[in-house]
């Protein structure tokens, strides 16, 4: 290989390098500008991964989705959650199907485990937005925070998630009015 | 030397001219043979630099905002681009700075990645991060010809691979690691042909070796027991591998391909030698016909292939005529293993015979290469075996305690012979 062909090469390598992070960025903004936010309702369970930091695990009571009818799933699969605001505008999923619905707001999840019973089942879903990342010294504040609030039923604990062609992407927890991040 | 040189000439034991041929030839020498130490070190640095980016990024700084955050997760990167660039326009002959930038920005992909996953709050699994990451850093290898980059994509698929058929809730076979292997491939007999005993060779023996036997139980599911013989011709394949041409010399043995598949073979027959072990198996394996389509055949048509095709290729050296039905193992084994169907009994029986005999020929082979280490290894393959017979109930006392007394004889006896014909 001469010099020349290898310096293109280096310089499409070093592209691409740069363009896939690029590319993460632009999508998850884009959904973060232009998504529809819905309000997930939070419930109370925390964590550090070696490589990316702090975070804090959020629990949503829209985990869980009670489906009428009996189908066969595949614990793992791809799923698609429609989504839609309950009255007290919070988020509620109104159908877990196979392929993104005609119409209306979803978000592409995972099956984590069904149960089954004779009347409905019960899909648990493994959600794309439990991870909230935190600067080190504030995590473990939070987390406290975090955890009374969820155990106080007075006080309102929610993420809010941008919604947009399948993919979501979590902006802030709130804990009562509180934002955890401000910017 | 330089001095040894100007008193040979004064002496008058060789001409100016000779010194002179002498000279280049070492100053060409030095320059082909860069400075272990400073390529060492320059990895190391390029590694701890790397790391501590990284380390630095999870802090997560709160107090810029989105736009300020996801600009400076492209430092890293692209000061690792830059220095590559540098180093291919200025110092492209310095294995030192290759090795060190490409590294350096080997380290700087995952930091990048990982920010503006903290960023974006992205939830992804940790096998998808580092597939991702792996993919982008594998041109490097390439490109910039950077071995150690190399050895930390292969860690890197290993861990990938690890994380998605062990951790992995449910289990995913991770056959991206497959096709990336493969990737490396061309680089690792690069340097076998042009460099066979070069560090980064020997490493990335061992290293490949290490990372096959971790991944070939990531493909299983519910018949595990097929395993046994996915290893066997894996552990086969070593062992043949090692004794192509390239490693006619190798230096370090106690890790070569050769001795890990010996050794390998050893450990993977021992609990076979039980007779409650084939009984298990063959309680709990599914009908044949399910067993054809599981995913451990996978494995198993993969590594055994891999054995047929270096058993063919006729590159073997006959180094120790002593060991060589060795390398026929994996051909037998899954007769052995299916000879288990008709009676589990006939299998315990054939695996206890073909320990003591690869026991019996390691012996054999190290009392004729005058080597005590190799003569004790065999006698230690010899007493696991009857180790396992040990609480093997089946057998009478008075025949296990004979076995012990015969063993530790032939100890003696084999040591004290090898010492004798020394002296």
């Amino acid at each position: 290989m001469n010099i020349h062909k290898k310096i293109y090469l280096l310089i499409a390598m070093a592209a691409i390098q740069l363009v896939v992070p690029g590319k993460m960025i632009y999508d998850h903004a884009s959904v973060l500008n232009n998504g529809v936010i819905y309000k997930f309702q939070t419930e109370p369970l925390d964590p550090s991964d070696p490589l990316r930091g702090k975070y804090i695990n959020l629990n949503f009571k829209a985990r869980k989705f009670y489906s009428p009818i009996n189908l066969s799933w595949k614990i793992g699969q791809d799923v698609f959650v429609k989504v839609e605001n309950d009255s007290n505008g919070f988020a509620k999923i109104v159908a877990v199907l196979n392929s993104p619905p005609v119409e209306g707001n979803y978000f592409n999840a995972k099956l984590d485990y069904v149960e089954d019973y004779k009347q409905y089942q019960t899909l648990n879903l493994d959600l794309p937005f439990t991870r909230f990342y935190l600067e080190e010294s504030r995590a473990a504040n939070v987390e406290s925070e975090y955890a009374k609030a969820n155990k106080d039923s007075l006080v309102q604990a929610y993420a809010t998630v941008a919604i947009k062609n399948g993919v979501a992407v979590i902006s802030n927890v709130f804990i009562g009015k509180k934002a955890l991040i401000e910017n | 030397m330089i001095k040894d040189l100007q008193e040979l000439i004064r002496e008058n034991i060789i001409d100016t001219e000779t010194a002179q041929r002498i000279f280049k030839f070492y100053e060409k020498k030095n320059q082909k043979q860069p400075n272990r130490l400073v390529l060492i070190f320059g990895i190391i640095g390029a590694i701890l630099i790397g790391v501590g980016i990284i380390l630095i990024i999870a802090h997560n700084w709160d107090e810029y905002n989105k736009f300020t955050k996801s600009v400076l997760a492209f430092l890293p990167l692209l000061i690792g681009q830059a220095s590559c660039f540098y180093t291919f326009l200025k110092k492209k002959n310095n294995l030192a700075w290759t090795e060190a930038s490409s590294v350096f920005l080997f380290f700087s992909i995952g930091a990048t990645i990982s920010m503006i996953a903290q960023i974006y709050h992205i939830d992804g699994d940790l096998s998808d991060f580092i597939l991702t990451w792996m993919i982008l850093a594998l041109p490097q290898v390439y490109i910039l010809n950077s071995s150690s980059t190399s050895l930390f994509f292969i860690s890197g698929i290993t861990y990938y691979a690890a994380e998605l058929g062990y951790s992995h809730f449910p289990s995913q076979f991770p056959f991206a690691y497959i096709v990336l292997l493969l990737l490396i491939v061309p680089h690792y007999y690069q340097l076998l042909k042009n460099s066979p005993k070069s560090n980064f060779a020997n490493l990335h023996s061992r290293i490949i070796s290490f990372s096959l036997l971790i991944t070939v139980g990531t493909f299983s599911k519910s018949n595990e027991e097929l395993l046994f013989i996915s290893y066997i011709s894996l552990l086969s394949a070593f062992f043949i591998f090692g004794h192509f041409p390239v490693f006619l010399n190798e230096k370090r043995k106690s890790l070569s391909f050769s001795s890990l598949g010996l050794f390998g073979i050893v450990i993977t027959l021992l609990p076979l030698s039980f007779g409650e072990t084939w009984k298990e198996i063959f309680k709990t394996i599914s009908p044949w016909n399910r067993l054809l389509t599981s995913p451990e055949m996978v494995s198993l048509v993969i590594t055994t292939s891999l054995s047929l095709y270096l058993l063919f290729r006729h590159d073997y050296i006959d180094k120790n005529s002593h060991l060589n039905f060795i390398k026929y193992i994996f051909l037998i084994f899954p007769l052995i293993f299916m000879s288990g169907l008709i009676s589990p009994k006939i299998s315990e029986i054939i695996v206890n015979l073909l320990l003591l005999a690869i026991g019996i020929q390691v012996i054999r082979y190290g009392l004729k290469e005058d080597h005590l280490g190799v003569v004790n290894y065999g006698l230690l393959i010899v007493t696991a075996l009857f180790m396992a017979k040990f609480f093997d109930s089946e057998l009478t006392f008075i025949f296990r305690g004979l076995m012990f007394v015969i063993i530790g004889l032939g100890f003696f006896y084999t040591n004290f012979m090898i010492i004798k014909k020394r002296k």
